[in-house]
């Protein structure tokens, strides 16, 4: 057996184990996901490996390869379900399916990345797909119409995808991922690359198929969010996307238009799911929103179609990975010990809580893209690729694009000052005060912890550690980058300013310090007597002329493009129902009353009356005897 | 021993349900022992296949009509799947008929169904399969008619002028033939050319009996009782066997025939995919559904490729078990609740979860999600059609599947999930609830090891 098949075989059997021992799950759980852990860091040391496997015809074979992109990727998925098993295992009323679930998910996942064959890659991605169902199902009582939505939206995607992946096997004769012969441009190849964007898009939860993560973010438990919509779903869809624009469509003169609107739905992703961040009252949907910019900055990054800005979209994938899993585990911990993720029912939390705090400010100082941490240094290659590709092509809207991602990392900045400010500043709630709430088990802080080192580790260390071994080989060449940048050196400047800091201020060196009344933006002091509302922060912008509408529309669900599609296909429906099977059963009853009418005729024909029989014998006898004398 | 089983399927099959009428006492045991007997048989005959063996037996009686019963791969196939599908929803009828007083003559009908689609599968002679034909659509019309209200009568009947309307224009086609070649054996006809008038009042009774577009308004209106809901199943896919036997290996067609044809089953797929969308009655939404579902094996046929040839075999038996899953758990519902709007359910997860999980297994497997069957059902007809290079049509039959996604689990979630809107009275279901699953994880084993079927497939051709 090749070692490959047990990263795939071996948590889907601990999954089935554990359905039939409850018992057993969770500790199978830490075990198996520690296990493929492990042995995807073996395999990674181990370089590229083949394996394959008569199966179906047609050139449906059972193969796989592990070359270190996909090898990456199975370590980033083991890791983060490792950590979320770790996470769940001591928490009260927590289901035993998560556990079961999170195993399954993991052998599939590992299943998509390892494929090398198209259609074991579509197998294992549309189980996902219905893993993905399941697991938010779990979330509670009403979370199955979410659950669907996101099926709906996922399964549409899926189905595109494997149309794009047979029209592709159309073109080559090939099933094989690997031995995809480049096309050339003036071959048939803008529907199946659409078809491939639209499976990818919609399992990373870009726009317009982002909907599904928000009602989700609403609907499912917050380990589902961080491991799935966070974590994995990302893993997957980037992951697709990488292979799309760097093997499947690579060709010397790519339509420069086609990335132009990839490029540009990034950008609306982004601008727009950060300006409906700014306004959210629930700290779970603020998280979402944050996680679909940041797929937004990879499609920008991706589809710039330079090798900087694929490897800016990869190093961003990994640490938006890493924080959005950070921030729906934090939020996970503070629905945990106080009941609600509202925040203004939240703050002053940072005294109770203050690992959780530190590993929450940790996550979104690296989100807002903060030097030293990963979140900058990954938005840096992604500007630089911007500048690059402006430099070649001239295209004015390029430069457009990046001033309003940088523009977005102002605003993502925005959004993590309002959750951090809201939820851990302040005074702590009255009905808090009294519960005597507490730091987690250790159990569910490690995780955490454990994440948003690994932030500052991928950031600090970002050219000896991240470029080195994550980046470089995923993208098989050495980046050559502009600019001056060393995160390293920089770490330390910036530790030697605080320690400056912090010496200046034991020494008391300053010894006049100016005390004012704390400014109130013009604003009647009054009204902050109470503390200052998190939902308060950027009313100005959501009560101003324009947005204001724009907002409330939003809220409403009327730019939603499922509830559109979902009442066209209604509408068609209702067309097909009222006019075509209308026409059949007219038709059918046409013909059935002809039928009626010609047996009537001829019944009342025969109606046993002897004169009428004559009549008809003395016709007939007189056309024949016309006929035989004519 | 082997020599000739088919004539002893069909002799033994037709004594046996007349058996069943008149031994009332036994009427259950002797049922299910005729049509396992069938089953049992006609899967003796699968290794002959993997020998390429063939057997013909022929009693001739005047010029154009002999007794021609061939055993090949294509028969074999439909027997033992149409036996298996069929042995599975007696042992739910079991159950479902068990306080009622004339079961027994339901019983008979049901294995004279059987008989007699064992008789047109094996037959080679136009004649012949004509009238077992008409002999499916008479049984299945005194099925349908089996809970005697009014209105389903005049559906049964419905079924009845339609198909029949159909049946005489095959007659007719198969009239013009015998004129041309002064022969009805299918085994002479083999590689004769046959001119499109004939070919096109051959298909109009194909459609009729398989309900695609202009004829598919007798299916819906026969599904108000689940009794006939269950065999109609059966009744359409005969319609697809016939194609495949007809077009496929004996005749020589012009290319506009397959043309209509796929024109006509992907409008069906569309038409059909819409309709059950609109629907809210349980059975009505399965009943479309599986209108649909049968214009992909149409689809899948009329590619007249390899791939389409497979694949069309391989969702025969996928939509099957699917489908007679997804019939059955509507009759659980109707058995315990008595209601099929499914706007008046909801929660029945609660109730009944085995039932729920069977149901929900067949329905990913006709929706074409894997690990379930329907997946690799569905890759192989769009791969088909790719292959031909039809690009619209493939687009269009995606379309179809995103429809089938969409009804599916609309029923799912409004009649298992949710509120609880009324209480099922918790009746013994249990032998009914053990055959849903039992689709429900066929249709999983059809997922996790297509070789089985397909290697069979492969033979066939």
């Amino acid at each position: 057996m090749n070692i490959l098949i047990f990263l795939i075989i071996l948590p889907v059997i601990a999954g089935i184990i554990a359905l039939i021992v409850k018992k057993s799950a969770k500790i199978l759980c830490i075990l198996t996901t520690f296990l493929t852990l492990v042995l995807s860091v073996v395999i990674f040391s181990r370089g590229e490996i083949n394996f394959s496997k008569q199966w179906l015809s047609y050139g449906i074979d059972f193969s796989l390869r592990a070359f270190p992109f996909s090898v990456i990727c199975v370590l980033f998925s083991s890791l983060i379900a490792f950590l979320i098993s770790l996470h769940l295992i001591k928490k009260e009323n927590i289901k035993i399916y998560y556990f079961i679930l999170i195993l399954i998910n993991l052998g599939i996942v590992n299943g998509v990345f390892l494929a090398n064959n198209f259609i074991i890659f579509i197998l294992f991605w549309e189980i996902a797909a219905i893993i993905l169902y399941l697991s938010i199902r779990i979330g509670g009582e009403n979370s199955y119409i979410t659950a669907t939505k996101s099926l709906y939206i996922i399964g549409f995607s899926d189905f595109c995808l494997l149309l794009g992946i047979i029209l592709l096997w159309k073109i080559n004769g090939t099933f094989n991922m690997h031995k995809i012969s480049y096309l050339s441009p003036s071959t048939f190849y803008l529907l199946p690359f659409t078809l491939f964007c639209i499976g990818a898009l919609a399992k990373t939860g870009l726009m317009p198929f982002h909907t599904w993560i928000l009602d989700a973010s609403k609907d499912a438990s917050t380990e589902v969010m961080a491991y799935l919509p966070g974590a994995v779903d990302k893993l997957l869809g980037i992951y697709l996307l990488v292979r799309i624009f760097t093997e499947f469509f690579k060709f010397s003169e790519f339509n420069f238009n086609l990335s132009l609107i990839l490029m540009l739905i990034g950008t609306l992703t982004i601008i727009i799911s950060l300006m409906l961040a700014l306004v959210q009252e629930d700290l779970k949907k603020t998280i979402a929103y944050m996680s679909i910019s940041g797929a937004g900055y990879m499609l920008l990054g991706i589809s710039t179609n330079t090798i900087l800005g694929i490897a800016g979209g990869i190093f961003y994938m990994f640490s938006a990975i890493l924080w959005a899993s950070c921030l729906f585990l934090c939020a996970g911990n503070i629905e945990k010990q106080t009941g609600t993720t509202n925040i203004n029912e939240l703050g002053g939390l940072a005294k109770v809580m203050p690992i959780t705090f530190f590993t929450m400010l940790i996550a979104s100082l690296s989100i807002s893209g903060i030097p030293p941490f990963n979140g900058f240094f990954s938005k840096w290659i992604i500007y630089q690729s911007l500048i690059e590709l402006y430099k070649n092509s001239h295209s004015s809207l390029v430069i457009l694009f990046l001033i309003i991602a940088m523009f977005g990392s102002a605003l993502v900045l925005a959004s993590s000052v309002k959750i951090i400010y809201s939820t851990f500043f302040g005074n702590l709630k009255e009905k808090f005060t009294e519960k005597h709430l507490k730091e987690i088990h250790w159990t569910m802080w490690l995780p955490i912890s454990i994440l948003s080192l690994l932030c500052i580790i991928s950031g600090v260390f970002a050219n000896q550690i991240t470029l080195k071994y994550l980046i470089n080989p995923s993208l098989n060449e050495q980046l050559i980058l502009s600019g001056f940048w060393q995160p390293s050196t920089a770490t330390i400047f910036i530790i030697i300013g605080f320690v400056i800091g912090i010496v200046i201020y034991l020494m008391q060196i300053i010894k006049n310090v100016r005390k004012t009344e704390t400014y109130t933006y013009g604003e009647d002091p009054e009204i902050f007597k109470d503390g200052f509302p998190g939902s308060d922060f950027y009313l100005s912008i959501s009560n101003a002329r324009p947005f204001h509408s724009i907002y409330k529309r939003t809220t409403n669900g009327i730019f939603d493009s499922y509830n559109i599609a979902i009442s066209s296909i209604k509408f068609f429906s209702i067309l097909v129902s009222n006019f075509i099977d209308e026409y059949f059963h007219h038709l059918y009853e046409i013909i059935e009353n002809i039928t009626v009418t010609i047996s009537k005729l001829s019944s009342s024909l025969q109606g046993g009356l002897l004169s009428v029989y004559i009549f008809w014998s003395l016709v007939g006898f007189m056309v024949l005897l016309f006929l035989l004398c004519r | 021993m082997l020599d000739n089983l088919q004539n002893y399927i069909i002799g033994i099959s037709l004594t046996g349900s007349f058996l069943v009428l008149i031994i009332k006492k036994y009427s259950k045991i002797l049922a299910l022992f005729f049509i396992l007997l069938g089953l049992v048989l006609s899967s003796l005959l699968i290794p002959s296949v993997f020998q390429n063996q063939i057997f013909i037996y022929e009693k001739y009686f005047i010029d154009f009509f002999s007794i021609i019963f061939v055993a090949d791969g294509l028969s074999i196939f439909m027997a033992v799947v149409s036996s298996l599908i069929g042995i599975l929803i007696l042992i739910y009828t079991f159950d479902y008929l068990k306080d009622n007083q004339r079961q027994n003559i339901y019983y008979f009908y049901f294995t004279l169904f059987i008989a007699s689609m064992f008789g047109f599968v094996f037959s080679e002679n136009l004649l012949l399969m004509y009238i077992f034909w008409e002999m499916i659509a008479i049984v299945f019309w005194r099925i349908s008619s089996f809970y005697g209200n009014d209105e389903q009568l005049k559906a049964s009947d419905k079924m009845l002028y339609t198909t029949f309307l159909g049946s005489v224009f095959m007659l007719a086609g198969f009239a013009l033939i015998y004129s041309d070649y002064n022969t009805l054996n299918v085994l002479t006809l083999r590689g004769k050319e046959i001119s499109a008038l004939s070919a096109f009042f051959i298909i109009a009774g194909l459609l009729a009996k398989s309900a695609q577009i202009p004829f598919y308004i007798w299916l819906p209106a026969n599904s108000k009782a689940i009794i006939p809901s269950i065999s109609l199943l059966l009744t359409a896919e005969v319609g697809v066997y016939a194609f495949a036997r007809l077009f496929l290996m004996t005749f020589l067609v012009s290319p506009v025939v397959f043309v209509t044809i796929e024109l006509i089953s992907i409008i069906t797929i569309i038409v059909a995919g819409a309709l059950a969308f609109y629907e809210s009655d349980i059975k009505k939404i399965l009943t479309y559904s599986t209108i649909a579902q049968i214009g992909y094996v149409f689809l899948g046929l009329s590619t007249k490729n390899s791939i389409g040839f497979s694949a069309a075999l391989l969702y025969i038996i996928v939509h099957g078990f699917g489908k007679a899953g997804l019939f059955l758990s509507a009759g659980i519902i109707e058995k315990q609740t008595g209601i099929t709007d499914m706007r008046k359910l909801g929660g029945l997860v609660k109730t009944m979860p085995l039932v729920a999980i069977g149901f929900s297994m067949c329905a990913l497997s006709i929706i074409g999600l894997p690990p379930f069957g329907g997946f690799f059902a569905k890759l192989f007809i769009i791969m088909s059609l790719v292959q031909q290079g039809k690009i619209l049509i493939t687009v269009l039959a995606i379309v179809g599947a995103i429809f089938t996604l969409l009804y599916l689990f609309r029923l799912y979630n409004t009649v298992f999930l949710g509120k609880i809107q009324n209480e099922a009275n918790p009746g013994k279901t249990r032998t009914m609830t053990f055959v849903v699953l039992i689709f429900g994880v066929l249709s999983l084993l059809i997922g996790l090891i297509p070789n089985f079927p397909l290697s069979f497939i492969d033979i066939i051709k």
